[in-house]
């Protein structure tokens, strides 16, 4: 499309997860404007995120060449050296670690997939190292697991305008994903569609919910083990769905039959009757869905609890792959999916069982995975991929940097992940990261983990770098999007950095396209369109989305060993879980813990998103800056009249690990005995060097948190975001940031 | 920046020297033409112009594209359209009319001029020193100058700063004038200064009573902040004790010092009456446009000077 | 002659500022300049019988403005199609105008020194697109359009939903209407 010189690329904006359709204006090789596209799902909108792109796109401060650390760890000292240059030192020092001491001794910690993250895997494998982690602990994946070894794959895919009822729980779309509270508010108003938000929090979603179940955080397992109470007692179930597609439907009634609404109320400190109310509303106002949120995977130790608790919920009221529930996507049948681009048939056995943490947290590491996994493949043909599902666990990866045990990790790959700010504990894993020979960073900014960095490799944003959005590789469907203009400087994607790395390692055959147009080409081409290239793809076709089949359980059974829904969960058994949820209280709480909760008195929630930012993002970006210059906690006016805290102070929050200050905002969001503090918060207009590293200490919540095993959920190794408790005080006049 | 005041000192100075320079023209040609006492006013009338200029001169400063002020003299109705005529014929006028006034002057004396000019002051004067009250007095954005009182509490503060600025000049340099006239003179000025300090004083507190018992809450809430808040010292110590109350009672103690105290603390009391208004320009503010305000940052943030874009 | 006017449901509007950046980077302002904002009001109540929603803050485009007689240099002035506009060449920036606004609508460009503010995007309606702050919105809670024409979804909503102006016992007759949440 040309008029006056000007093309128009079909886009996506990548800043979150929504990847919401760009049509991105281009003449003379740059980018002149962004519009939304109204054709996109998306319908054309833009957040303050997108509309902030030549902000993004041309600020002085990202990284545009390769650097590589000149002087010593966190000083601050960089030589710009050559692409070249970079990858050929980086895979020496690859090479020699593999010879010396093998290759799972090369981890690599990833961020929120806006990266290509089957080419990382793919370079992982041939290479040998199963140590490949991220975030996905704390996001989606332990539910997707615990999910799909329940009904043989996640059902996470949405049938609206014929839904009638919808759970957000732990989900606050209308801060984080809004596209999606678009489609929640048109069904509410077109169809009548009830809205119930569980979330401790009035969050703007639960703003406009029909009924808002304010829980303390990290109780979920005791609400969903309630609401299946009242389901099965009040016969509010799917009789002929639990009768013919169930496995272990007896023993599900027995075991939910202690957990009434009045069990959970002194625990949730949720009224009972409307706990009653939330249960009855979703059973029978049906089709209905429970629309998944990062939350109940950010809670620890009684996360695997509740996902599994809140999937059953699904199955006893039969909404499950039926027109306008929850339905049961699979894998793309179509298009070559993540995991067979990952060559997951290239690493050994003996190498996947060194994967660190798989020993103890199995459902998204190698032992689960492969069981689960397996499943699905027989079933649907195709699994899920190893990216995200089959990971070492992050937290085990950084005691293994500081205990040995079971080895002593050498070099870490870092790309699109601000390590020092993404998981619990952040001293601890300063400490780890410390400890490594190698640690290179892909990133757009010199962040505080950057600037612990050997290597730092620039990366190119959305407007240089194709998309394909498919839902982390669990999709059926396929929207394509293109790049917009080439990345300017020497920024590459992480494509090229695997791929030059993999080139130098003897994966040469493995790596045949020269471009990532080229890879998703191979991916796209079996779905048999007559097009020539990806971008040709891309502008006559864009969106594969397969015809909807519901019930496709009665034709295939479910992908799991009963071929029914397994309500009594065999996979979970072999695995050495339980095979039904039992209640298991918050990470940190008062009635297991009452001397910690004296010294600790606020039950604490972090690692929710808040608009204008998204994770550690965008605090260079003045615009949006301006309007969020400062961290907020939250707290009620009542605690902070208690604490002599005013609004605006800054205030201390403190738990075991540690302390951090974030400026106070006094509001009735949180419930009187609730701190809410935000994430991702560093200083990057502050000094970069040591010891203040962009101020990543004073602000940042993952100093707060935990990844103990103690704290983290047996099952995934989801670790505690919120269930935490900690106390708050007043900044002394003499501690307060200037400026 | 948007948390930032529009109008400040300069506005603030404007009006205290607008106000006092029209004052002063009213005072001169009020005195020249009932009382035949102008040649004593007439260096008062020069400073009086000059004065109107040194307040033309703050406004045209303030203005965000000060070399555009020639602008503001349209065929526009706008009040402060009418007003910057106003002010620039004052000038001229107030000008014309002191060198009149001067006994040296080659046309001191000359025949109906000298009245023409008185007259023509006499209503400028008035206008420079009301205008400004009256476009305060319209803005219904801002609800403590929203009031028809505003304009006549200007131009009481004008004339009283008048009355005591002449009084000060006609102590220093009287033109064409004997030490008895000149001690005539002065008590004159003092005995109207007096009455329009009380009738200031009146004017002024039931002003801010009326606006502290408005049934709009905002409006109360704002101007509470004169009496018992924020802006109470200045108020209280300030407008009332030293500019209002002090005077009259140092007026009353007729000797050479008090005298002059007296005056000087007359044009203080202008000059924090002017503060005053200006800053309690507060807006009634939109639901939740305070806490919007509130937490955005100061100008001085780092973030906002690191990167040059 | 068309009537433009804006309908905010406020029902939908989630507060998340998109339609203030827009705007910011649809007309190049400098950081700390809004012609469009948004506040939040609440929650109110207690916890957790709470209320919370956000109003959206462009200019009204007043049928009765009162920063336009108030301008000394003819600047300010409002088109037949209701929308007022600032005209650069004339305005000297002596915020008379900036302080007649009982909505703050108006604010000086510290750069350029004069008043600005929301435009409703004359330059880009003339082709017949959308204001940024309407295109903007994932949520669809601001509705663009002419008043004149019944058929409109302004003039719709207008007669369909219970709508409000803010302030409107000041007269000035906002040409911005309000869905109450």
């Amino acid at each position: 499309m040309s008029e006056n010189g000007e093309q128009i690329r079909k886009s996506v904006c990548y800043f979150c997860h929504q990847q919401c359709g760009m049509l991105v204006h281009v003449k003379d090789g740059k980018v002149i404007e962004v519009e939304g596209d109204p054709d996109h799902p998306s319908q054309g909108g833009k957040c303050p995120r997108a509309s902030i792109w030549m902000k993004h796109h041309n600020h002085p401060a990202r990284v545009n060449y390769p650097l590589k650390r000149a002087g010593e760890r966190g000083e601050g000292k960089w030589e710009q050296i050559s692409w070249e240059q970079a990858l050929d030192e980086i895979s020496a020092k690859l090479d020699q670690i593999r010879q010396e001491s093998g290759a799972e001794f090369v981890c690599s910690a990833g961020g929120t997939q806006r990266t290509h993250d089957w080419a990382r895997r793919r370079f992982m494998n041939l290479y040998g190292s199963p140590n490949v982690f991220h975030v996905s602990h704390v996001c989606w994946i332990p539910t997707f697991m615990i999910e799909t070894a329940i009904c043989g794959w996640s059902p996470f895919d949405l049938d609206l305008p014929s839904s009638r009822c919808v759970v957000l729980w732990g989900h606050n779309p209308a801060e984080a994903y809004m596209p999606e509270m678009r489609a929640w508010t048109d069904a509410k108003r077109n169809n009548g569609l009830k809205i119930i938000v569980i979330d401790p929090r009035m969050t703007e979603s639960a703003a406009k919910a029909d009924l808002w179940l304010p829980l303390r955080p990290g109780t979920d397992a005791a609400m969903a083990l309630a609401w299946l109470n009242v389901i099965i007692y009040e016969g509010l179930y799917d009789e002929e769905f639990v009768t013919n597609w169930c496995h272990g439907w007896e023993q599900l009634v027995e075991h939910v039959q202690p957990y009434t609404p009045e069990w959970a109320e002194p625990i949730t400190w949720v009224d009972a009757e409307k706990i009653r109310a939330g249960a009855r509303m979703y059973a029978t106002n049906k089709p209905g869905n429970i629309q998944w949120g990062v939350a109940v995977d950010e809670i620890g130790k009684p996360g695997g609890a509740a996902m599994h608790a809140r999937a059953l919920l699904r199955a006893v009221t039969g909404n499950l792959d039926a027109p306008g529930s929850d339905l049961i996507p699979g894998p793309n049948q179509s298009m070559l999916t993540d995991e067979e681009m990952e060559c997951n048939e290239c690493i050994t056995k003996e190498q996947l069982a060194k994967q660190i943490g798989s020993d103890r947290y199995k459902t998204c590491s190698w032992p689960g995975y492969s069981k689960i996994s397996g499943v699905a493949k027989q079933v649907w043909g195709k699994s899920p991929p190893t990216e995200w599902m089959c990971e070492a666990h992050g937290p085990s990866v950084f005691e293994a940097l500081l205990t040995g045990k079971p080895y002593k990790p050498r070099a870490m790959l870092v790309l699109a992940n601000n390590t020092l700010l993404a998981y619990p504990d952040s001293r601890k894993v300063y400490k780890a990261l410390k400890e490594l020979e190698l640690i290179t960073v892909m990133d757009y900014w010199l962040t505080p983990t950057a600037m612990l960095a050997d290597y730092v490799l620039p990366t190119a944003d959305w407007l240089e770098r194709p998309t394909l959005t498919n839902t982390y590789g669990c999709s059926d469907f396929a929207i394509c999007s293109e790049r917009a203009v080439k990345p300017a400087y020497e920024r590459r994607t992480d494509y090229e950095f695997w791929k030059g790395l993999g080139d130098r390692l003897g994966q040469s055959e493995y790596w045949p396209w020269e471009t990532l147009e080229e890879a998703k080409y191979y991916r796209i081409y079996p779905l048999g369109y007559d097009v020539s290239s990806y971008d040709d793809f891309v502008e006559q076709v864009r969106f594969s989305f397969p015809e909807r089949e519901y019930y496709k359980y009665g034709r295939l059974g479910f992908a799991t060993t009963s071929g029914k829904v397994e309500l009594y969960s065999q996979t979970l058994e072999e695995l050495g879980y339980d095979p039904m949820p039992r209640y298991i209280g918050p990470a940190e709480n008062e009635d297991d813990d009452p001397e910690l909760a004296r010294e600790f008195p606020l039950v604490l929630i972090a690692g929710s998103g808040t608009m204008p930012y998204y994770h550690s993002e965008h605090r260079q970006i003045k615009p949006l800056r301006y309007l969020h210059p400062k961290p907020r906690m939250q707290i009620n006016p009542t605690t902070a009249k208690e604490l002599g805290i005013n609004n605006g102070d800054w205030a201390w929050i403190e738990t075991k690990r540690g302390k951090i200050m974030q400026v106070a905002e006094l509001t009735e969001i949180v419930h009187p005995r609730m701190i809410f503090v935000e994430r991702g918060w560093w200083f990057p207009e502050r000094d970069g060097r040591e010891p203040e590293l962009y101020g990543v200490w004073q602000s940042n919540c993952n100093v707060l948190t935990s990844g103990e095993p103690e704290h983290c959920d047996n099952m995934s190794g989801s670790w505690a975001n919120r269930g935490l408790l900690c106390r708050v005080y007043k900044v002394a006049e003499e501690d307060c940031p200037h400026g | 920046m948007i948390k930032e005041r529009t109008w400040g000192w300069p506005i603030a100075s404007y009006l205290f020297l607008g106000g006092l320079g029209g004052g002063m023209l009213v005072v001169s040609s009020a005195a020249d033409l009932f009382l035949d006492m102008g040649t004593a006013f007439s260096l008062g009338t020069l400073v009086a112009a000059v004065i109107i200029g040194l307040g033309s001169g703050l406004l045209v400063f303030d203005l965000g594209r000060p070399l555009y002020f020639w602008r503001v003299f349209s065929k526009e109705k706008a009040i402060l359209t009418v007003g910057a005529w106003m002010l620039s014929l004052a000038i001229i006028c107030g000008l014309v009319y002191g060198s009149t006034l001067l006994v040296f002057s080659p046309w001191h004396g000359l025949a109906g001029l000298q009245a023409v000019f008185a007259w023509i002051c006499l209503i400028l004067g008035v206008g420079a020193a009301i205008y400004t009250g009256v476009f305060l007095g319209t803005i219904k954005a801002r609800p403590f100058w929203n009031s028809p009182a505003l304009p006549i509490l200007f131009l009481i503060s004008a004339v009283s700063t008048g009355l005591a600025a002449h009084s000060l000049l006609v102590h220093f340099w009287a033109f064409g004038a004997t030490e008895s006239e000149v001690t005539i003179i002065a008590r004159l000025l003092h005995r109207a200064d007096i009455v329009l300090l009380v009738v200031e004083i009146i004017i002024l507190m039931v002003y801010v009573l009326i606006m502290r018992y408005s049934t709009t809450v905002d409006t109360a809430r704002i101007a509470a902040t004169w009496l018992s808040g924020s802006k109470k010292v200045p108020f209280w110590g300030g407008m009332l004790c030293l500019g209002l109350v002090l005077p009259i009672v140092f007026y009353l103690v007729p000797t050479g010092a008090t005298l002059l105290l007296a005056a000087v603390l007359v044009l203080i009391g202008g000059i924090i009456l002017r503060f005053l208004v200006v800053y309690t320009d507060e807006r009634v503010m939109l639901p939740g446009e305070e806490q919007f305000l509130r937490w955005l940052p100061d100008r001085d943030e780092a973030f906002l000077s690191t990167w040059e874009e | 002659m068309a009537r433009w006017a804006m309908v905010i449901d406020l029902r939908r509007c989630i507060g998340c500022q998109a339609c203030t950046i827009a705007c910011q980077m649809g007309n190049d302002l400098p950081p700390g300049m809004f012609w469009n904002l948004v506040t939040t009001v609440g929650p109110t109540g207690s916890y957790p019988a709470l209320r919370l929603y956000h109003i959206p803050r462009p200019c009204f485009h007043c049928a009765d403005p009162p920063c336009v007689p108030c301008c000394p240099t003819g600047a300010s002035t409002q088109r037949d199609d209701g929308i007022v506009i600032v005209d650069q060449d004339k305005c000297i920036g002596c915020g008379a105008c900036i302080m007649s606004c009982p909505y703050g609508a108006r604010t000086r460009n510290e750069k350029l020194g004069v008043a600005q503010k929301c435009t409703f995007c004359v330059d880009i309606i003339s082709q017949g697109k959308e204001p940024y702050c309407v295109s903007t919105c994932h949520q669809r809670a601001r509705i663009f359009g002419d008043l004149d024409d019944p058929a409109s979804e302004v003039s719709q909503l207008l007669v369909s939903e219970n709508t409000m102006q803010l302030k409107p016992e000041l007269g000035t007759d906002p040409h911005v209407y309000y869905i109450q949440p």
